[in-house]
């Protein structure tokens, strides 16, 4: 049902698997110091061993396998600076019964400022309007968290979304209760603003038998 | 974890059970087939039943969720000041969502009731035993977009007690086939005990809690 990678301009986001994903690439990005101030404002923390990053990535297979969620390792794509680098992880987790998606994201810090977050956030979105006819996307941000905002009211905003207000106590994760800034685009905003050219391709692995549809024109 | 029986001014809540109220005795105020139950619980997430067994399964789950401590559904009875002692005014629960810390009260009362300021009674009630005694950080209240009354009656309510109107959320509950959006209004403990004019009966954190200066 999910497409096995998908290719923006400048990122390559593949599937989040044993076979795109190294457990100890994963552990010791996320353990750097150096991305310390990544883990703020989001429901992510560094794994205390690699045995806890190699779970992580069986529980994204297993999200997948179930359809509850497509999760992709960022990577900037061949040709671009740190091509192939470990940029960070992203996914479409989907609510079928309310036919949304919430789409969330995690860079390391030398990928901050590039514009990264909006790109993968197209990705995404071509994913979930497109492909899978979701009617809304959401997603939030800490009340505090400003680089997030940034990105986000940016890519709301050209997608014809909306902020539909701060969502006291909204989240918990680890020891926290955060109130989270949220926004929404819907399917019908989406179709008034996307470009023809998006610059967005899915594609799919063969194996996977998303080309079914296809199949009969064979 | 929760108190058995509450008592306020006019009323008397009384932890619903089985052993509280006849299954029969409660399905005809919440059956399909009364024009005021439909009138009574357009707006709401439960009811009206169909059958006795729609009503019955309803107080099981009461029950269950009571004893599993994520909801504390309470019978409301008129009490002594009120005429007619003993009879059923309502049904109101707590939803606990403990690790976000929060709360949320649905009411439902039957219309004779309506109108009296009965609402804000046992309503204060809940909130004491959500803010004071479960020691919850925010109370949240939700409707559906189109539920006008509701809405109205939640803007009162928070703007009574420096709440928060937090906004409208998009595709936010299935129901009825198609998902709705949901207006979202909040009150923290902190507004609730300062507008209440409790503030030092608050524990000292709460006391020292600056409010925000923006949000």
């Amino acid at each position: 049902m999910f497409p096995a990678a998908i290719e923006t301009n400048r990122l390559r986001l593949e599937r989040f698997d044993h076979e795109h994903v190294d457990p100890f690439e994963l552990y010791e990005v996320t353990t750097d110091p150096e991305n310390e101030t990544v883990w703020r404002y989001v429901p992510w923390e560094p794994y205390e061993t690699v045995h806890d990053a190699a779970e992580y990535v069986d529980d994204a297979v297993e999200r997948w396998e179930d359809a509850e969620a497509a999760e992709y390792v960022v990577r900037p794509r061949q040709g671009a600076a740190e091509a192939g680098g470990f940029a960070g992880v992203t996914l479409l987790d989907l609510d079928w019964d309310r036919r949304s998606g919430q789409l969330a994201i995690w860079l390391a810090r030398p990928f901050w400022g590039r514009g990264y977050s909006a790109e993968r956030a197209t990705a995404l979105l071509a994913l979930a309007f497109d492909r899978l006819d979701l009617e809304v996307v959401e997603v939030t941000h800490n009340v505090e968290n400003d680089t997030s905002r940034q990105a986000i009211e940016k890519y709301v905003e050209r997608f014809g979304g909306r902020r539909e207000g701060v969502l006291r106590n909204y989240v918990a994760y680890g020891d926290t209760v955060s109130d989270e800034v949220r926004y929404t685009i819907s399917r019908d905003e989406w179709r008034a603003n996307r470009p023809e050219d998006l610059g967005v391709e899915l594609i799919d692995d063969p194996a996977d038998g998303n080309d079914e549809r296809r199949g009969g024109n064979r | 974890m929760f108190p058995e029986r509450i008592e306020t001014d006019r009323l008397v809540l009384e932890r619903l059970s089985r052993d509280a109220v006849g299954i029969l005795d409660l399905h005809r105020h919440l059956a399909a087939d009364n024009d005021n139950a439909r009138e009574e619980l357009q707006y709401l997430p439960w009811g009206p039943f169909e059958t006795p067994m729609g009503t019955r399964e309803w107080i099981l789950e009461a029950e269950r969720r009571w004893d599993d401590g994520d909801r504390a559904t309470y019978l409301l009875r008129a009490g002594e000041n009120l005429e007619g002692p003993g009879d059923l005014v309502g049904v109101s629960y707590l939803d606990l969502f403990w690790e976000r810390r929060a709360g949320e009260m649905v009411v439902w009362t039957r219309k004779p009731y309506w109108g009296r300021g009965l609402l804000v009674e046992f309503a204060m009630e809940l909130h004491d035993l959500a803010f004071l005694d479960l020691d919850l950080e925010m109370m949240i209240a939700e409707c559906f977009e189109e539920a006008e009354p509701l809405r109205e009656r939640y803007e009162t309510y928070v703007e009574s007690f420096d709440g928060h109107y937090d906004g409208l959320l998009r595709n936010q509950v299935p129901a009825d086939g198609e998902v709705k959006n949901v207006h979202r209004f909040t009150l923290s403990r902190e507004e609730y005990l300062r507008t209440t004019g409790r503030l030092d009966e608050a524990s000292e954190d709460a006391a020292q809690t600056p409010t925000p200066e923006a949000d």
